[in-house]
Order: structure tokens, then sequence, then C-alpha cells
């Protein structure tokens, strides 16, 4: 029990979400709320080391071992893809991947959709799977504008209230997916670290349980 | 661990139980692989077009051209090698990785199969370092799979979350599906399972009557308790149901984020290439062990410092001294060097 778990937890509010449910579940680390801009934080009675990291790469510290676990959404891990296990749905951060378009728009299928999104992989699946031919336009930054300028007839990206894209007169026209906060864990680590990442699946399992 | 160490160590080790080492040409012909695009883990091949005009590549895969050249329906053929494979890097452009590994080719039984995976943990032994060997059976999950109600368009969706450990995905699809019962059970049981050999056996004797677990134990039961020590039962091991069919395994070592050796029996190869074979093998992806080399720099004997004051004569005494008694020393005119040493002999004054 000599050993440290390396968590990687995502820099922001899911983040300070997510790290409230680690606490509840026993794996406090009080230096990590006091703010300022550290970023690694070790409790070394629990023997846990978190540190934040930019949301998008959680999954690449996990998958290369640098953390053993981490928190990761589930958007991520559908474009991205790394490898490794998912082994909780942390019930936070809760939206939805969906479409989203012009309030009056109409699908001309007789030319390929357009559709901007920073979710190429996911879209791409999701419209070869009805079918649709696509053309697909990469976009890293407020995708809401696109269609509205005539750039893409539709995009992909995530929703939470809605309320970014009423503002820009846009609604969402299909849903893709649920998304939410998901533990996940290296596989290596998950395999020599087992009965500790273990027990805080457990512990974390039913703090999401008893929610 | 250097490669050619391992190697020649692990050679001598598969050797020693009539295996053959197997040398490949570098390269081999491209037509060989787009044949069989779904056996490799990528379709990203580097190519190029040789004097005769013919499409060569820089091998990707080993085991195919193996199964090209060993073509004997009645004959038991085993074969190493240690060669290198030409694969598409993590970011982007091509790696070049040192393989290990080795092939039994002709009929299957128990023994052969306990021989196989003995043979993957020695070679894993040989590291040095802590290892594990994670082992499933494709056989019994789908076994598991077809006495369930679940469509067979669904399995490989299973397989996916059985990968993941995703037990929360697994749950949402199974009750999609509408499966309860002991299938349910059995299911969501595998997507968390980890256990030693024979507790592991055991729970699985309980869940289900698959004939699968049967070949399990008779091929446990063949092997030496240390070695047993360092498997487990475990289902995410990750393998393409398209050619592997029975006990498929996944190497692990203490240092390494990922899986550094995989194999497995893949008579379901062969008989996609309408071949009456059974085989089974596995390869060690060296690239996936220098993450865990710790380089240590060697330590010379001697620093001998001299400059254009240093008497000739004196120094070259110093030298021939000093390889009499075979000590290794680097001549320098600076005292600060990126390498270490023990003692200094410093000649730079005329004495």
């Amino acid at each position: 029990m000599n050993e440290y778990i390396n968590i990687a937890l995502p820099k922001g509010r899911l983040g300070e979400k997510v790290y409230a449910l680690f606490e509840k579940a026993g794996y406090e680390c009080p230096s990590l709320l006091e703010g300022g801009r550290k970023l690694i934080f070790t409790n070394e009675e629990k023997k846990v080391r978190y540190f934040w990291v930019k949301p998008s790469d959680t999954a690449i510290y996990v998958e290369r071992g640098s953390a053993d676990i981490g928190v990761c959404g589930k958007d991520i891990l559908l474009e991205e893809e790394p490898d490794v296990y998912e082994l909780l749905d942390l019930d936070t951060g809760k939206c939805r991947m969906a479409v989203a378009a012009k309030k009056d728009f109409v699908d001309d299928r007789s030319r390929a959709l357009r559709i901007a999104t920073k979710f190429t992989n996911i879209a791409e699946g999701y419209f070869l799977s009805k079918g649709r031919d696509v053309d697909i336009i990469h976009l890293t930054g407020s995708i809401e504008i696109a269609p509205i300028l005539g750039l893409s007839d539709v995009i992909v990206d995530i929703v939470e209230t809605g309320t970014t894209l009423k503002e820009n007169n846009l609604e969402v026209i299909e849903e893709i997916c649920p998304i939410s906060a998901r533990l996940i864990a290296n596989k290596a680590s998950a395999k020599f670290k087992n009965e500790r990442i273990e027990k805080i699946r457990e512990d974390l399992k039913r703090e999401v349980e008893t929610r | 661990m250097d490669i050619r160490v391992l190697s020649e160590k692990v050679g001598r080790l598969y050797e020693k139980r009539g295996y053959e080492e197997f040398r490949l040409s570098k390269f081999e012909e491209y037509d060989l692989y787009a044949k069989n695009k779904d056996f490799l883990v990528s379709d990203r091949i580097i190519t190029f077009t040789d004097t005769n005009g013919r499409l060569l590549a820089l091998k990707p895969d080993v085991t195919l051209s193996i199964l090209k050249a060993v073509e004997k329906n009645d004959v038991v053929s085993r074969y190493y090698y240690s060669e290198n494979v030409y694969r598409p890097a993590k970011g982007t452009g091509f790696k070049e990785i040192p393989q290990l590994g080795l092939e039994l080719i002709g009929k299957l039984d128990e023994v052969k199969k306990a021989e196989v995976l003995t043979l993957a943990i020695r070679t894993l032994k040989a590291t040095g370092k802590d290892f594990l060997v994670d082992i499933s059976s494709l056989s019994l999950i789908e076994d598991i799979l077809a006495g369930s109600s679940l469509e067979t368009e669904s399995w490989n969706r299973v397989m996916d979350l059985l990968g993941e450990k995703n037990e929360h995905e697994m749950e949402k699809l199974l009750d999609e599906k509408e499966i309860a019962g002991r299938s349910r059970d059995i299911l969501l049981m595998l997507t968390t399972f980890r256990k030693g050999i024979s507790e592991g056996l055991e729970i699985l004797k309980q869940a289900t009557n698959s004939p699968s677990i049967k070949e399990l134990e008779d091929v446990f039961s063949l092997l030496e308790e240390e070695d047993l020590e360092n498997l487990r039962l475990d289902f995410s091991v990750n393998a393409n149901r398209k050619y592997y069919n029975g006990i498929v395994f996944s190497g692990f070592i203490e240092g390494a984020s990922e899986s550094v050796l995989s194999g497995g029996e893949y008579t379901r190869l062969l008989a996609n290439m309408k071949r009456k074979e059974e085989a089974m093998g596995f390869a060690l992806y060296a690239d996936r062990l220098e993450n865990t080399a710790v380089k240590s720099s060697p330590i010379l004997d001697y620093l001998v410092l001299y400059s254009d004051k240093t008497d000739r004569k004196k120094l070259l005494a110093t030298i021939k001294e000093l390889e009499d008694k075979d000590q290794s020393f680097i001549l320098s005119t600076e005292e600060s060097t990126s390498f270490k040493y023990n003692d200094l002999l410093d000649l730079r004054r005329k004495v």
C-alpha cells in the first residue's frame, strides 16, 4: 500500500464537482480547494495525488499511464476513443450531444449536408449510420455562428441548457446521445494497482448512487 | 531491457522447446496484406515499387508471412522470430517496432496450448520486471452470447464493452435489448471480472456450463504453480473475433502503460484463409518495453586530462599503462564532461 494513485481531474467547473464526489467518498485533499496556480495536490495519508489538467487532455494522461485514473466527459471518450477502461458513470456534468440548426431549417437531401463541429468523429459516425452524405467542417470554437453565416447547414455540439442555441436562433433538431462525466482508468494500472482502484471505484459508486 | 539481449535469451528458451528461428525478408508483397486487411492492426502500410514493377511493402506484421511460407497439413510446425515491423506511430508517421514472438501451427491440444502460454509467461519473466498475464476465452463469451437472446449484430458492441470494463453501459445495452435472467447476470459479471485462476474457474463453473471452461481447466492444469500465480482471468482482453477464436491473452509489465505482449488461438484466421490447420501464438512489442528502461551512462575508470604543454612521451606511457591494466578511460582537454568517471589523472602541466 505504499503506492500512490495518481488522479487526473479536468480543470474547471466539472472538475470541482467531481472533486466533491471524491471528497465525499473519502479521498479528500483540502489543499486542492485553496486556489492559486498549483496543479498537483497530494494527500499523504490517503496516498492519492490529484492533478488538474485541461479537460480534453485527461484521457491522454490516463491512456499513457501518467495518471492511473481520471475523469473525462463521454464526449471526449467518443471523439478520441482512448484505449482506457471506463469504470463508472459519475452522473454529473450531464448534457447531450446534439445536432442543431437554424429555426426553420429544412434538410435538402439532394446534396451533402454541411456540418460544422469540434466533434468530427462523432458527427461522421452518427451520419454514416444514417446513410447521409456529409461534408464535415472542423471548427474549434463558437460553432453556433457557422449556420448563421452560411458556413454550414447544421452543427454538432454539446448542449446543456440550450440557452446559447436559443440566443443564436438555433434549436436542437436531433439528439445524438446523452453525455456525462466518466471515471476512466489506465489498463495497466488497473492491473498492478487493482485493489486500490477497485476500492476507489466502489466508494465513488456508493456516493453516486446515494446522491 | 535491450531488445537484442532479450531476443538472445528468449530465443534460447524457445529453441529448447523445438522452435526454429524464422528469418523473414524486410519486404513482402503488398498483396498479402491487401487480402488480409482485417488481421492487421492498421491498414496504413509503407509500400514501394521494386525494380520489377511489383508493389512491395515494409512488413507491418510477421504472422501472415509465416503462414504463407508454412503450409504443411499434417505436421506441427513451431517457429519463433525476432523481426522489425513497420506500423503507424501514435501521432504521425511510421515507427519501426522490434517484435519478438512465436507461432505453433498444425494441430492444437491442451498440451500445446499450455506450451504456448508457458513460453509467453517465460518471455515476460525474462524482462526481469514484475508482470501479469490476463487470460480470456472468446469461445466462452460466444457460448454465453449464443445462449442469450442477443442478436449477433450486437455481439461486437458487447465485446467492446467487455474491453472497456464498462458496467453501466453494459447494463444499459442489456436493458435496451431486454436480456434478463442468467444471461444478464453472467454478462454483467464478466464485465467486471478479474480473478486468480483457481478462484476464477470456480466462479465460472457455477455460472455457466460452457465447454470452454473445461478447455481452460485442462490448459491450466498443465501450467506450473509459479506460472499460474502471474495469471488472471479477465474478459477485457482485446482480441478481434474475426481471427481469434479461443484462449486469448495479454501480458503487462510494471512500468509500461499498455500491454507489451498479446496472443491467442487464431485458428479462425486460417479457416478464413480456407486452410485446415489450427494455430496459436503470441508477439512481444519491444517498443513498449522502452519506456520502462532506465538509462544509465557507463562509468569510466579514468578521465585523463592533457594540454599542449603535456609531455607526449609521458602521455603515451600513461595510455599504455592504463591499457595494460585493462582500465577504461577518456582523453580530454577539459575537466567538465558529460560522462561519469572514478578517478582523474591530470597531465596538463609539464612536470
